[in-house]
């Protein structure tokens, strides 16, 4: 009866962390689009939401590397996956709080490293997946994006040069409509996909289904693309200001290089099942596209808080969720008492988070 | 020699020319498409319907690689 109440709990988490990471994420597959006019706000976010619920019936293969690559599945409990995802959900909130594109798929894999680690030390972590499908790729993507971003405007401005900037404003934004929906596809397909891999282990965990049997069942799928779809209509607007108009002023032929970019390289990666973050590339194909513009264009101040906030995700989740097991584990191993308490002071502190933002405090400002 | 024992180098590799040769492409096929659109309108403008046609075609032909593009994109992810 425990171990059901907890699969509840960590299953309801689980799609709180979507919904998180859909609300945090709202900001790379929009912002570039909003902050060139080529869609309406409202507009853009539905536009996005629609294609991120399509984008994650398409593929399974990042599921599977989250479920299978980077903890050995044998050791996962579900007091493990609940500290994990708290764990990525208190990262989340707090870089949204402070407005900084950190990475939610980075945040989710440190928070259930931490966990495990807290649970069966370092034995349980698959260091070779962590560093070939995590980290390596979380160091490339960026830099890549950045390369493809800065090639790709370059070479736009070379060919439209000399046209009036009028029609080829217009031209980029009708564009941008296609990118930006190709982006939110690969969002999708990259980014829900954790959260299936995670509820998937938890399933695992909990003997549903056997270890050597690794699958995702449909109604996983379902639940995930609703829930990320639904945060990524909410949409996180304090995000979207820094991505959209804090890093560069974009034009439209940047944000569709940007884009363009970003979705090249998020759905080359995901064919190749590395769960990458889809903030860090789209982060990066912006300031390559600025970049390539002129350097002094890219406000590097903002830049480098996004960076460390990169580089703080993994170790600030990992963390927070060895924390999190640690105090589950003080109301019993198998007891259902930890996840309720942890889950309620979450909310406390989700609640307290929002009420303050909502009267206008805690921004993270960078001079330029 | 570490990291190519932890890492699947075709696969990576395979994933970064790939990401290279799209972002790029779409790009440059897409601003062809804004630059005959632009240009065809100007032209017809000035009354120069050969030339106008000429990018009206290139146009044409830069949003349909760019929506072949895109469609391939999706193929391949689904397919796999």
């Amino acid at each position: 009866m425990s171990a059901d109440i907890i699969l509840v709990i960590v299953v309801g988490t689980a799609l709180a962390f979507d919904f998180t990471n859909g609300f945090h994420d709202t900001a790379n597959v929009v912002a570039a689009s909003i902050s060139t006019r080529a869609m309406p706000p409202r507009i853009a976010v539905g536009f996005a939401a629609i294609f991120n619920f399509v984008g994650a019936f398409l593929s399974l293969k990042v599921a599977a590397t989250v479920g299978k690559d980077i903890v050995d599945s044998n050791a996962i409990s579900m007091t493990v996956v609940f500290g994990g995802l708290i764990g990525a959900i208190a990262w989340n909130l707090a870089t949204w709080y402070f407005g900084l594109p950190s990475s939610s798929s980075h945040a989710l894999i440190g928070g259930i490293v931490g966990s495990t680690f807290a649970a069966h030390g370092p034995g349980a972590i698959l260091g070779d997946g962590l560093l070939g499908k995590v980290v390596i790729p979380a160091v490339i993507a960026p830099t890549l994006a950045f390369v493809v971003a800065g090639v790709a405007i370059i070479a736009a401005y070379a060919i439209v040069a000399k046209q009036r900037p009028g029609p080829v404003n217009r031209g980029y934004r009708l564009g941008q409509l296609l990118s930006s929906g190709l982006l939110a596809l690969s969002h999708g397909t990259n980014d829900a996909q954790k959260t299936m891999g995670i509820i998937t282990l938890a399933l695992v965990a909990h003997g549903n289904i056997a270890p050597g049997n690794f699958h995702v069942p449909d109604w996983v799928v379902i639940a995930s693309a609703s829930s990320i779809a639904l945060g990524t209509y909410t949409g996180g607007w304090r995000i979207i200001r820094t991505m959209g108009s804090r890093i560069i002023k974009m034009d439209p032929a940047q944000g569709f290089a940007a884009q363009g970019a970003g979705a090249a390289v998020i759905l080359a990666a995901s064919h190749a099942g590395y769960p990458l973050s889809t903030t860090h590339v789209i982060s990066g194909g912006v300031m390559g596209a600025g970049a390539a513009k002129r350097v002094s264009a890219v406000r590097w101040g903002v830049a480098g808080n996004i960076i460390v906030a990169w580089v703080l995700t993994l170790p600030a989740a990992a963390i927070i969720g060895a924390a999190i097991y640690g105090i589950t584990r003080i109301f019993g191993a198998s007891s259902a008492v930890g996840p309720v308490v942890v889950s309620v002071l979450i909310l406390g502190a989700s609640a307290a988070l929002f009420f303050k933002r909502a009267r206008g405090g805690g921004g993270l400002e960078a001079t330029a | 020699m570490i990291v190519a024992k932890i890492i699947d180098g075709h696969a990576a590799w395979q994933a970064v020319w790939t990401a290279a040769v799209a972002g790029v492409g779409v790009t440059i096929v897409f601003s062809l498409a804004v630059l005959g659109a632009t240009r065809s309108s100007d032209l017809r403008r000035d009354n120069r319907p050969g030339q106008a046609v000429i990018f009206a075609g290139l146009g044409f032909l830069g949003f349909a690689a760019t929506i072949a593009a895109v469609v391939f994109a999706i193929t391949l992810i689904t397919t796999k």
